[in-house]
């Protein structure tokens, strides 16, 4: 009896930890579209979509200076962004937004 | 070309010393002019000289891997009054970024050992320019660990939502 017990509490354990990590599977639950879930998310400090594409619409990737270009203007917003935090650190100054169009 | 008196003027590592006191490093640098994108110093190298910008911009950068192939990421510019090579001064001597000039410059060069050498039979002097040095590193050390819990805080913010 113990035994079982011990086999059910372990079970719950196990099922609520891979819940909590987003490990088990959501059966019921539809997913929502892209689209539907960037309307949904709360407001961040950047956008929650990046608007910077490796490719062209007819697929055919972007020039290297290119995706360099654009890689300098997110380091540069980077740091105007946080030159505030700089010279008075705080959580807020922290987390000023940018129009950067890189986002990870 | 030697450096003149008044050369050094606005030097951002030099800031707070009195025109005497400037003067022996008036006497240490060495004028040089660089063409657009000709590269002062490179990650890795030993760090030899120290610059001073009195003219034109630099842009540093690092190494960055996209699609397979190693480019130069922009990191920081500097521009007149700055001062790039630190680790000229700060052990182990070896350049953690490239220098590039973005447009035509004209720096002031001082060797390392011989500027290490004048800060340590100057102590006075030393100390001045020492603290404008923390300052420039705690200025970019602030600055760079803003920048990274940002892009940490994206990550994450992306990966959990």
């Amino acid at each position: 009896m113990l035994a079982i017990i011990g086999l059910v509490g372990m079970l719950v354990l196990v099922i609520g930890l891979g819940v909590f990590l987003g490990l088990a599977p959501e059966p019921q639950r539809t997913r929502a579209s892209a689209a539907e879930r960037q309307a949904a998310a709360p407001a961040r400090f950047f956008d929650p979509q990046p608007r910077m594409e490796n490719v062209f619409q007819d697929g055919t990737a972007l020039p290297m200076e290119l995706v360099l270009s654009r890689l300098e203007r997110h380091v540069r917003q980077e740091q105007a962004a946080v030159e505030g935090f700089v010279l008075e650190p705080s959580a807020q100054n922290l987390r000023r937004h940018t129009s950067s169009p890189l986002v990870n | 070309m030697p450096v003149s008196a008044g050369d050094l003027e606005g030097a951002d590592l030099l800031r707070g010393l009195s025109v005497e006191d400037r003067r022996p490093f008036d006497a240490l640098g060495e004028i040089v002019v660089t063409g657009s994108d000709e590269v002062l110093f490179r990650l890795g190298d030993v760090a030899e000289r120290l610059w001073f910008v009195r003219r034109g911009r630099l842009s540093l950068t690092m190494p960055i891997e996209l699609r397979g192939e190693q480019h130069e990421a922009f990191v920081e510019e500097k521009g007149p009054g700055d001062m790039v090579g630190w680790s000229a001064i700060v052990p182990p001597h070896r350049y953690t970024l490239t220098a590039r000039a973005t447009v035509d410059a004209e720096m002031v060069a001082f060797d390392g050992p011989a500027f290490r050498e004048l800060l340590a039979s100057r102590p006075a002097t030393g100390v001045v320019v020492l603290s404008n040095l923390a300052a420039l590193i705690g200025h970019r050390m602030h600055e760079m660990q803003a920048m990274w819990i940002r892009e940490v805080q994206r990550a994450v913010q992306e990966r959990y939502r």
